[in-house]
């Protein structure tokens, strides 16, 4: 049986659009971000609802900070692993995911997650990191979800591979997120299905749906639309369509997960909203299916080689980029230009402004230094 | 998956208190007898340029909990009316 799960956010609000369908008995799992709650105290109904459901078994526990492709373990990262490690021992959790990619290096120590280049020592530090998560939660399955933000063509083909790459152990796991491939596929003009055909759908035990919205980058000369993943609308039919044809390919699928933020449900119809959303899910995970054929999937990108000092150098210099807000259309030739980075001069050269300037602002709204105020 | 009233009460207590406090959330002026919104001409790429190049204000702490990678464009105008924000008590 695949469940129909929810994840949830420790607001009053999410506990508004989630009850009905809670007291209708329609929930079968719950994802949570242990992360969230590192030292803070949940709400009471949050607490009890968690504990409920991981006694039942039917709670999976989804890393939103950890960063697991950085080059160098920070001391922010050991500490978030002893607080991890103290988590699994008061909850019990099925599974443990997080993100692809890096968030933090260096002085950076809070931020979004940007897409790691398809290099070897990329590869190596999310294995080492990864391992370490594994020892953090006790044994824990790991899983790893696909990402949404790419800076390059590169990326979005790489994704596939990197995830056959860092999910071989019988225990490994990834957690297909379908708004976040459809993201890629409409940002970088890939067939969806040929994305999902790269992905190793085999391992595929969690997928998740999303709405999102668009934006409009300045430096695209020709003012595309850029989907992002900001978890604050409406699920998009398409998103619901690759549902129906992902669960067709993923044999090992054991729940499907709604994800919204509280800030989109702050009205009663948006709730309502929500619900359907949620109703829709169910509907389509039971709906009989048949299996079809998926266009096949690209060629994988060659892999390069950087060496991990290098690869912490890049990482802290395009940190440093987007949080200065540096110009997106110049930004991945200045990094290019310094000699530190040449492993990475031709990978960037096929980076993308308008992908970049998103960086940038993502950058600009979480992104934290060390020892900067705030 | 069921689950207990004891529970269910607990969240419908929550659920209670955000859509109290949406409900003040809104206070201002009657929609209904406000004038029109002004419309707004689409941005220049120069105003634009400047508008996206102003760096943002780092709002909403508990939004970058629930979700640090969300796009800047989800997070809500800060107003007085929505401060502290009734959903975590964090504004």
């Amino acid at each position: 049986m695949i469940h129909a799960a929810l994840s949830v956010m420790d607001a009053d609000v999410f506990a508004a659009a989630a009850t009905p369908l809670l007291e209708a008995e329609l929930v079968d799992a719950l994802v949570w971000s242990p992360d969230v709650g590192f030292g803070r105290t949940l709400p009471e109904w949050c607490d009890a609802l968690l504990d409920h459901y991981a006694g039942a078994g039917r709670l999976s526990a989804h890393g939103v900070g950890y960063s697991p492709f950085s080059a160098a373990l920070t001391a922010r990262q050991k500490a978030w692993l002893d607080q991890l490690a103290t988590e699994v021992t008061r909850r019990r959790y099925v599974r443990l995911s997080e993100h692809v990619g890096f968030s933090t290096a260096g002085p950076f120590v809070k931020g979004a997650p940007m897409p790691p280049p398809f290099c070897d020592a990329a590869i190596d530090a999310a294995r080492t990191n990864l391992a370490r998560l594994a020892d953090a939660s006790r044994g824990l399955a790991l899983g790893l979800e696909n990402l949404a933000l790419a800076f390059s063509p590169l990326d979005v083909d790489a994704q596939g591979p990197l995830l056959h790459e860092l999910t071989k152990a019988s225990s490994d796991f990834v957690v297909l997120d379908l708004h976040n491939l459809h993201c890629q596929a409409v940002n970088f003009g890939r067939d969806s299905l040929a994305l999902l055909a790269s992905y190793p759908l085999a391992r595929v035990k969690e997928i998740h749906v999303a709405g999102g919205r668009w934006s409009y980058p300045i430096t695209d000369p020709e003012r595309r639309a850029f989907r992002r993943d900001t978890h604050d609308g409406a699920v998009p039919d398409r998103v619901f369509a690759l549902l129906d044809v992902a669960l067709a390919h993923c044999p090992a699928v054991e729940m499907v997960v709604l994800e919204a933020l509280p800030v989109s449900l702050g009205s009663e119809p948006a709730r309502e909203r929500f619900r359907a959303d949620f109703r829709r899910m169910r509907e389509v995970i039971s709906a009989p299916r048949t299996v079809g054929l998926l266009p096949p999937a690209a060629d994988a990108p060659a892999r390069f080689a950087a060496n991990a000092n290098a690869l912490d150098a890049w990482q802290i210099a395009m940190l440093d980029r987007f949080h200065q807000g540096a110009d997106p259309a110049s930004l991945a030739a200045s990094v290019a230009a310094d000699p530190a980075h040449a492993a990475f001069a031709a990978y960037l050269r096929t980076t993308e402004p308008r992908a970049l300037e998103t960086a940038v602002e993502l950058a600009g709204t979480w992104g934290h230094r060390a020892g900067d105020p705030g | 998956m069921k689950i207990s009233r004891t529970l269910l009460a607990t969240l419908a207590a929550a659920a209670t208190a955000a859509t109290a406090g949406a409900a003040e959330l809104f206070v201002g002026p009657d929609p209904a007898s406000s004038p029109a919104p002004t419309p707004v001409a689409t941005a220049t790429p120069v105003v634009a340029a400047t508008l996206s190049s102003t760096p943002v204000t780092r709002v909403a702490p508990w939004l970058y909990r629930a979700a640090p990678w969300i796009a800047p464009a989800a997070t809500p105008a800060p107003t007085p009316w929505r401060d502290p924000c009734p959903g975590c008590g964090m504004g």
